[in-house]
């Protein structure tokens, strides 16, 4: 399902190390992948495991004190190495970014439509009158109505999915080739999360927009993305077709993540919930070997002497020693402690 | 407003608390003779009932008629008039000096950080502890002795000549207020610079100034409004100190040395100006604070 | 000799290390803080000379070993001016902060219990007469009742209620909201007792950081007072006081009775505010329960 041409964003052999308690510790280990024009990426991962670090470390938004290698190629240009006005123009015109509390990211003195003209006023020297329509324009995409008085508004009068939308639309205004969509459903509750879901999927697909949805929910990425990736203790496990990774994901942790969540749809028979034992690791805690041995319900020795790297598999990639096995199924009659 | 009606009913009744009669304190203390004191009792409506007394005062007053002050053989407001002018200089040098250093200095720290941040944050926590008198005596021994820059007393003639002989005493009355505005401002500043939608706003490419002056600069304003209105109050509270100290015919100086000399006409005028500069600032603060954060209007002032 | 001499400096810089630079701090000025408050109990005890005994003889004396800080404009010895200050210089702030301690908290403990329009009244009283300054307030109250320092300490107290039943007034009711005051109202028990037996004494550690806080601040405010004359007068050795007497004598080239009155005021000042920024960041630490 790749694309043919030149990829629009390549992410070369990622890493970031933040100062964590005064040291500076690997929170994203040498993250690899790439995003063709139009395609979307879901990012899958649990807390810690690196993947909204890597989408930070992408738009070169990571605190103080953090620092990078590798590199990111956006169009074929490494971002990197952009100085710093090249760094806001690109920000400003080719990507934006969504993200998960939309209440924090606006600024509440101001009104919202200061907050969806501000790009293109500030930047783009687009006249005041004209930045006020275009937003106008991007509120109604969005399917907020009473666009004009709405502008006027603060945030605290909006409700949090209301406010994801109009967070949406200053993403969209630019008209950017990239979103870099931060789990944007998360705070919402679940009646809301579908609606701002079916805005984002509609409006990517009308724009032919590329996108890297970063959540913990696997079903859901799997669900709106071409292709998912799955992330852990900062490193990339696995990625897929979506509609590959139920049929044959081939890294346990997708696997576990697969069974963990309740569905509609499971096998009677299999009754309890498959819970994964011990918690998410980030990327400096994990041991050496393969940073999921000690929660792998089919490890053995070789998985935590050896580190797995990431093997073409089944039109994928995936990062274990026993890959093959795991997307036949044969393994599953290892000992699953559920 | 009500607060100022009721405290200058407070004020006036203050004459009659103070103990002794209140004849003798109108005629600055000392046992006149009781003819004297029946004539003052005569002239000045003093068994009168309390009420038509304030009523009398009270209209007085807002017709212009400040009373008379015993110890210094003057009208009230004669004596006002001279020594304003050089009070509101002083208060405004200082509010200056406190501006520019305060609130630009906490400001400059909050956004360089790294070195700035730390001398701000230590000459703070130093100065902070100096009150107007210790500044002054220490002014008034360097620059007496050492230093010729700036004379030590008085407050000179014409507007040059009184902003240089105010500058040490605004320097003194500004000092600990500079020092305790900066750490404020320094600290607001400092934490709106890692606030979400400062990120979010980066994000975007917005450039650095404009994200400071439209999104830094005016959420961090609160906390230092709310200090700067706390902070007018001790100013004028501070005149009397720094005027006293440095020889300034000015208000504070007339308050101090009314009090002294228990002239109550002059200290119940006085006083009735304090709080009604208090109350017309606090309204300015609340007013202004609604302006910059919509919110506030709807959050109300408990928190 | 060199490795035991080395042993050491580096033991005391591992402990001091360990410690932080801020605890150092905070244990120096907890040192100064207690000679500060032993003089004022034992000060005239301690001191070399009486510090009332003129010796005109010997003005601005330089010091030397019979006036270790030297003598003021009327010969008397500074540093038993000093000791003996501390006195009148420290029990005044004491007197101010305890006086508004206990209002203080009455005001919001009441409030908090009664609810209703005495709540909104006292919360409007503390919102109008918060930030006024208490040293107009002395000024004031010292040309009604004389020079002196009770006034001026009455007044101060009122000044500084407000600081205090602000941050007493939520926390008063949030304990009066606790399930076991409820339990204690059904079994009867009478609304004194409930308030003296529990909620003050929960409220205890709140009120006792209020008043250290608040000490420091006092302090400066009685200082001034003094040192516009409206307060103790001479010859009381008074802090304040003192700084005033010296003033005159500064442009002769005399600063040392203005200057080491005003370093000791200083001094104490910073080692209560350092004492009392501790206490009410432990406080706010473990309020986090």
């Amino acid at each position: 399902m790749t694309s043919m041409t030149t990829p629009l964003l390549e992410v070369d052999s990622l890493s970031v190390t933040l100062p964590i308690d005064g040291r500076p510790q690997t929170v994203v280990n040498g993250v690899s992948f790439s995003v063709g024009a139009g395609e979307a990426l879901g990012l899958v991962g649990e807390s810690g495991s690196g993947k909204s670090m890597t989408a930070r470390a992408i738009m070169r938004l990571l605190p103080k004190g953090a620092s990078t290698q590798g590199d990111v190629r956006f169009d074929g240009t490494s971002v990197p190495d952009m100085s710093a006005k090249s760094l806001r123009e690109w920000r400003s015109k080719r990507v934006a970014m969504v993200f998960q509390d939309p209440r924090a990211h606006i600024n509440p003195v101001r009104p919202i439509g200061d907050f969806l003209c501000e790009v293109l006023v500030a930047n783009r020297k687009v006249g005041r009158r004209e930045a006020e329509r275009r937003a106008a324009d991007a509120l109604r995409t969005v399917h907020i109505a009473d666009a004009e008085r709405r502008l006027r508004q603060y945030s605290y009068e909006f409700s949090g999915c209301l406010l994801q939308r109009v967070m949406i639309a200053a993403a969209l205004i630019v008209e950017p080739q990239l979103l870099l969509a931060d789990e944007p459903t998360t705070a919402l509750d679940v009646t809301t999360q579908e609606e701002v879901m079916a805005i984002i999927d509609e409006l990517r697909r009308d724009r032919q927009m590329s996108m890297i949805f970063i959540t913990h929910d696997l079903e859901l990425a799997a669900a709106v993305c071409d292709r998912t990736a799955v992330m852990y203790a900062g490193r990339l496990v696995e990625q897929r077709a979506s509609d590959r990774l139920h049929l044959d994901g081939a890294h346990p942790y997708t696997r576990a993540l697969l069974g963990a969540r309740p569905s509609l749809d499971v096998d009677v028979e299999r009754g309890t919930l498959a819970a994964i034992p011990g918690r998410p690791l980030a990327g400096y805690e994990a041991p050496d070997g393969c940073g999921f041995a000690d929660r792998c319900p089919y490890c053995q020795p070789v998985c935590r002497s050896e580190r797995p790297e990431l093997t073409p598999i089944h039109n994928g990639f995936a990062a274990c020693h026993f890959a093959e096995q795991v997307a036949d199924g044969t393994v599953l009659e290892g000992a699953p402690r559920g | 407003m009500l607060t100022l009606v009721v405290a200058s009913v407070v004020i006036y009744g203050l004459l009659f608390i103070s103990p002794g009669d209140p004849a003798t304190l109108l005629v600055g203390g000392g046992k006149p003779n009781p003819e004297v004191v029946a004539r003052i009792h005569q002239e000045y409506h003093l068994d009168d009932p309390f009420f038509s007394q304030y009523g009398r005062w009270a209209t007085g007053v807002l017709r212009g008629d400040l009373g008379r002050s015993m110890a210094y053989r003057d009208d009230v407001s004669h004596l006002l008039l001279g020594r304003i002018p050089n009070t509101l200089l002083l208060v405004l040098f200082a509010g200056v000096l406190i501006v520019i250093f305060g609130i630009g200095g906490g400001t400059l720290a909050g956004l360089r950080g790294g070195r700035v941040e730390t001398a701000v944050t230590v000459g703070s926590s130093v100065a902070m502890a100096f009150p107007t008198f210790v500044v002054a005596v220490f002014l008034i021994a360097i620059f007496s002795t050492q230093l010729s820059w700036f004379p030590v007393f008085g407050a000179g003639q014409g507007l040059g000549d009184k902003l240089w002989h105010l500058t040490l005493p605004a320097i003194s009355l500004a000092l600990a207020y500079i020092a305790w505005v900066a750490r404020v401002t320094q600290v607001s500043v400092r934490g709106e610079l890692g606030s979400e939608h400062v990120d979010a706003a980066r994000s975007r490419g917005l450039p650095n100034r404009w994200i400071v002056r439209r999104h830094v600069l005016r959420n961090a304003s609160p906390p230092i409004l709310a200090v700067s209105g706390l902070m007018i109050a001790g100013l004028f509270a501070g005149t009397a100190v720094a005027e006293e100290a440095f020889g300034i015919d000015g208000i504070g100086s007339l308050l101090v040395d009314s009090a002294a000399k228990q002239d109550l006409a002059v200290v119940q005028i006085l006083s009735l100006m304090m709080v009604a500069a208090f109350v017309v600032v606090n309204t300015v603060v609340d007013v202004v604070n609604v302006a910059l954060d919509p919110r506030q209007a709807v959050k109300g002032r408990d928190s | 000799m060199s490795a035991i001499a080395l042993a050491g400096s580096t033991r005391v810089r591992r402990v001091t290390g360990r410690l932080g630079s801020a605890n150092v701090a905070v244990a120096a000025a907890a040192v100064v803080a207690v000679l500060f408050i032993l003089l004022a109990i034992f000060g005239p005890l301690v001191a070399p000379h009486d510090p009332t005994e003129l010796d005109q003889l010997n003005i601005f004396a330089s010091p030397s070993p019979a006036h270790l800080l030297g003598t003021d404009d009327t010969g008397r010895d500074l540093l038993s001016r000093l000791i003996c200050g501390a006195r009148p210089s420290l029990a005044a702030p004491a007197v101010v902060m305890v006086l508004a301690g206990a209002v203080g908290t009455v005001l919001a403990v009441s409030a908090a219990w009664f609810g209703g329009w005495w709540d909104a009244s006292v919360a409007r009283f503390l919102d109008l007469l918060f930030g006024f300054p208490g040293l107009i307030l002395a000024i004031v109250a010292a040309a009604v009742f004389g020079s002196g320092l009770v006034a001026p300490v009455i007044a101060l107290s009122i000044a500084n209620v407000p600081y205090v039943a602000r941050i007493l007034r939520p926390a008063a009711l949030r304990e009066r909201n606790l399930p076991y005051i409820e339990a204690l109202v059904v079994q009867g028990q009478s609304p004194w007792r409930i308030c003296l037996r529990h909620v003050v004494p929960n409220l205890g550690p709140l009120i006792v950081t209020q008043i250290v806080v608040g000490f420091g601040y006092a302090m400066l405010d009685i200082a001034a007072v003094s040192f516009l004359g409206l307060g103790l007068q001479p010859p009381s050795p008074e802090w304040g006081l003192m700084v005033a007497n010296g003033k005159p004598a500064i442009v002769d080239g005399n600063p040392a009775q203005s200057l080491y009155a005003a370093l000791t005021i200083v001094l104490a000042v910073v080692a209560f505010n350092v004492i009392g920024e501790r206490v009410s960041q432990q406080l706010l630490a473990k309020g986090a329960r």
